[in-house]
Parts: C-alpha cells; sequence; structure tokens
C-alpha cells in the first residue's frame, strides 16, 4: 500500500495521544475559586467609608 | 555596513541613512518585510504580513524625503503592530481562533498617526489570545501557536505582546507597537531584551485596540533603546476624542531638557534584588544597580505600601474583560479559544459581583493616593522588571516558580499590578543575562513623567550595551 506524505503524518499523528484536556466543569470551578479568593482578599481590606471608586479613572 | 546591522539599527542611525539616500524607504520596506516574512513564522511571531501596503507607503515616503519634505524621524521607518491594532479592511484576530475572521471598518489611532509621519506599517504581530484577560496556562495560547524567544527557541518570548518582543529582538522591525493591561509590555521586553515604554495610562489613544480592561489598557512601544522609545511615543502620543480614556495631553521627547540626573531621587527596595528575584538573576541585576548608582542620582529604600495588589487587579480586569468579552462568551465561540484557563476565567469573570468590582475600585483609589505620597520623596522606582528569566514553552505559566523560601517582606515585588492600577508609566530597560537569557530592570515614575524615565534610561545604556546584544541565531541572518 502507498501512502502520501500527507497520509503518513495523519497515521503517525493519530497514534499519538492527544494530551488530556482538563475538564471543562473542573476549569470553572477552579477559576470560581480563584476568584473567591480574590474577593475574600478585598472583603479583609478595611476601607474608609467615604472612599469612592474611581468613577472616571485619570493618572 | 554589513546587512545584519542595518536590522540592529536604532531609529536614529536608519534616519540618517534615509537622508543621506544610502538606502532609500522602499529598499529598507521591502528588505524587512523579506526579513519578516522568513524569519517571523519561524519563531511564531508573525500574524499578518504586509508586504503590499508597506511598499506603497514606502515609496511615498521615499518621494517625499527626496523632495525634501521630512516628517520627523519615523518616515520610511518600518514597523509592526501587535494584531490587536485594526487596519481597515484587513483581518484583525487578536490572537483568537474565534476571531480568525474578524475585520474591521476603521483604522487604529496609532497607525493612523504613524502612517501621517511616513512609517510603513509591514506586518501584524502575534499574541495571546485576547491578550490572555481571562488567564492562561499555556504559552502556545494564541492563533499562531507558542512565540519563541529569539535567544533560546526552547523558551517563551512572553506575553501577552509576544511578537512584538520576540521581532524586536530577532532584528524583524525597528520598533514595534504593543499593549498593557498588566504586564504584556513589560514580560516579554524583559524576556527578549529589548526596550519598551508602557505610557502613563490615558497618553496614547487606544481607538482601535481591542479593550480588555478600559480603566487599564496602554498602548506602548517595543525599540532599540530608551531614545528610540523617546521618538516613538511623541509620534503616538496625543489627545482623542475616540477613546473616553484619552488624557488629552501629547508628549515632546525633549532630552536636552531632561531634569540633571543628580537631582533625581531613585527609589529601590533591596529585597526585591537578594530575595524576590532568582538566584541566578542577582549578579546581573545587582550589577546593573551599581550602573545606575553611578549615574550620579540619589538612590534611597522604599517600598510599596501594603495592598492587596493581585486581588485588586485581578477583579477589575476579569470584571472588565468579561464584560468586554460578553458576547463571545454568550454566544459560546469563547470555547475555540486554545486555552481552556481562559475560557473558564472569562466565563467566570461574569459572576464577579458588583460590590467586590467596586471595592477593589475603592482601593485602587487609595493605591493612587499613596503613590502620590510616595512620589514626593522619590521620582523613579526601579527594580526588576521581572524576577525570573523567560520560562520554557511547553512549562505551565500558572505553576508558581517559588520553591524558594518566601522573602521577608514584599518589597517592591508586586510593583507591575501596582503600577499599572496607579496607570504610571514604566521602561523597560535590558540589564544583562543569566544563563544566555535576558534580564531587565523596569524604572516606574509618577504620571506622564516618561521623560525623566528616558533620561535615566538613555545614561544607563551609554554605560552599557545590553540593549546592542544580538541573539545568536538571529544576529548574522
Amino acid at each position: 500500500m502507498k501512502l502520501t506524505r500527507r497520509e503518513l503524518a495523519a497515521a503517525v499523528l493519530a497514534q499519538v495521544p492527544a494530551p488530556a484536556r482538563p475538564d471543562p466543569a473542573a476549569e470553572l470551578e477552579a477559576a470560581r475559586q480563584n476568584l473567591r479568593r480574590q474577593a475574600a482578599a478585598l472583603d479583609r481590606f478595611d476601607l474608609p467609608a467615604e472612599t469612592e471608586p474611581d468613577f472616571r479613572f485619570q493618572a | 555596513m554589513a546587512e545584519a546591522d542595518l536590522y540592529f539599527s536604532s531609529i536614529a542611525e536608519l534616519n540618517e541613512r534615509l537622508r543621506r539616500r544610502e538606502v532609500s524607504a522602499t529598499e529598507l520596506a521591502r528588505a524587512y518585510v523579506r526579513r519578516l516574512a522568513r524569519l517571523g513564522p519561524k519563531l511564531n511571531a508573525l500574524a499578518l504580513p504586509l508586504e503590499k501596503q508597506a511598499v506603497r507607503r514606502a515609496k511615498e515616503a521615499h518621494k517625499e524625503i527626496r523632495r525634501e519634505r521630512l516628517r520627523g524621524p519615523l518616515q520610511g521607518i518600518p514597523w509592526a503592530a501587535k494584531d490587536l491594532l485594526a487596519v481597515e479592511g484587513l483581518p484583525t484576530t487578536w490572537g483568537a481562533p474565534p476571531c480568525a475572521r474578524q475585520v474591521f471598518q476603521y483604522t487604529a489611532t496609532v497607525i493612523d498617526k504613524l502612517n501621517r509621519v511616513g512609517a510603513p506599517l509591514v506586518g501584524k504581530l502575534a499574541m495571546i489570545e485576547l491578550a490572555g484577560g481571562g488567564g492562561y496556562r499555556m504559552a502556545g495560547a494564541s492563533l499562531t501557536g507558542p512565540c519563541l524567544n529569539p535567544w533560546d527557541r526552547t523558551r517563551w518570548a512572553g506575553g501577552s505582546s509576544s511578537g512584538c518582543g520576540a521581532a524586536v529582538a530577532a532584528g524583524l522591525v525597528p520598533f514595534a507597537i504593543g499593549s498593557e493591561t498588566s504586564g504584556s509590555i513589560v514580560t516579554p521586553a524583559a524576556f527578549c531584551g529589548v526596550t519598551a515604554l508602557r505610557p502613563t495610562y490615558g497618553l496614547v489613544s487606544r481607538y482601535g485596540a481591542m479593550a480588555l480592561s478600559w480603566t487599564l489598557d496602554k498602548l506602548g512601544p517595543f525599540c532599540r533603546s530608551a531614545e528610540d522609545c523617546g521618538l516613538v511615543l511623541q509620534a503616538i502620543s496625543g489627545g482623542d476624542r475616540r477613546d473616553p480614556g484619552s488624557a488629552g495631553k501629547s508628549f515632546y521627547y525633549t532630552p536636552q531638557y531632561a531634569r540633571k540626573l543628580e537631582d533625581l531621587r531613585v527609589g529601590y527596595a533591596p529585597v526585591d534584588f537578594e530575595e524576590w528575584a532568582a538566584p541566578e538573576l542577582r549578579p546581573a541585576l545587582l550589577k546593573a544597580m551599581e550602573v545606575i548608582r553611578e549615574t550620579g542620582v540619589r538612590m534611597q529604600e522604599t517600598a510599596l505600601p501594603d495592598f492587596p495588589y493581585g486581588a485588586v487587579i485581578g477583579t477589575i480586569i476579569a470584571a472588565e474583560g468579561s464584560a468586554v468579552l460578553e458576547p463571545l462568551i454568550a454566544s459560546g465561540a469563547v470555547d475555540q479559544l486554545v486555552d481552556p484557563k481562559q475560557i473558564a476565567g472569562l466565563r467566570a469573570g461574569l459572576e464577579i459581583s458588583a460590590r467586590h468590582y467596586l471595592k477593589a475600585m475603592r482601593i485602587r483609589r487609595l493605591i493612587r493616593q499613596e503613590f502620590r505620597r510616595m512620589f514626593v520623596d522619590v521620582d523613579i522606582l526601579v527594580s526588576p522588571a521581572r524576577m525570573n528569566v523567560a520560562p520554557k514553552i511547553d512549562e505551565p505559566l500558572d505553576r508558581g516558580s517559588r520553591e524558594r523560601p518566601a522573602p521577608a517582606s514584599p518589597g517592591m515585588s508586586a510593583l507591575i499590578a501596582a503600577s499599572n492600577l496607579a496607570g504610571l508609566p514604566a521602561l523597560v530597560l535590558p540589564c544583562g543575562f543569566a544563563g544566555g537569557l535576558p534580564v531587565a530592570l523596569q524604572l516606574v515614575g509618577r504620571p506622564f513623567s516618561e521623560n525623566n524615565l528616558l533620561a535615566l534610561g538613555r545614561e544607563f545604556q551609554n554605560r552599557t550595551d545590553w540593549h546592542r546584544r544580538r541573539p545568536p541565531e538571529a544576529a548574522g541572518t
């Protein structure tokens, strides 16, 4: 059987196991956990009540 | 002059050769177009070659130079743009598979400005998909694959302005325009050993650039020297009513009126150099600090005030980035991104509460106030640009590289996040090597003090030649 170079490459690639892709649900949970950690760090920071956010940001 | 020397010439040197008619703008553009097309793909640094447009514009520049109709130091100087800057009618992919066919019907202000001074755009450069706003784990999180570091192709060029760092380091363009939300100019410049300037927030219009964070995004140049950064910044700065964040200010590069270095007070934290930086970087960094001291500036120890910088900037980027990219997320097209971490990060960002976004923005106000206080005592802050050299391309980028004991104090280890939150300018200066990979310093100043940073950067580069070093493989090709 003759194989073109392209077919040969495809056959070789088919034998290489694809790298395990993380479970999307687990990834999403990890991202949420990261945001929760950040939120907790913000919560721990005491802020004077009169501090207004930078609604119009200027350097 | 050898051909390789041409590719590593500064803007001033190229300009001089154009004026003397040793080379024409057309020849220069063709030479860079060929080099970018030949070597750019080998580094995964090229997103889109623009040969026809570049040669057309170079011919116009050539005619004008011949008629002595001079438009400044960038006339006839080829350059390239990070592929998040729109050019009317051409693909602008934002480095992301779901945006691969995206075409805008307008042109970014910075590109218009560089067109007006006669600088031919020779190509668009690779970037981390969507500028990495959702977070990313892989150097290969890009439509063009992992951008390789010209100093060692098993290493990453840094992100998200990956192609800008790699292309300037390899002599594929004299300068490039990239963007930074938090670290995207500083990191690739440091990893690739090129000089780069992140301007004050609002100094350079972002009209026509992909938005990731309205309150943090900046555009800035990657160059061969501090001097070149000044020349490019002068051309691209200025008010723009189409950018709501525009400060309405221009920048004039005026080295002749720079403050005396003896009058500049430079703050640094010894712990950054002695403990935070990886051990292999310390010899280069400490020598570089000696050179800074020898310039005559007044050195004094300092440290950043205590704030949760990471949480503040992480919350702002996630909230604003996910809001900007909501259509991509809602349509499901986000799932076409390469990096699963980014997909998840963008989805999760939509869930940030108003309370936490506003808390982050309130803390940010205090951070800016504290910086104002700090800049009463110092004019410039200096720290390592990155604490490690460029990682391997197959190394997970979020794998915490710290296997050493935690340093005694934070010093200015959070300077990238902190200075971006305060909208401050930063200049990255290559300052040596560790294991054959570039090491760099960052200088940070008060808002709109770019001339101070450039004055110190220029003097540092008068005393060193790190910015003139060439990656071995690119040097003779």
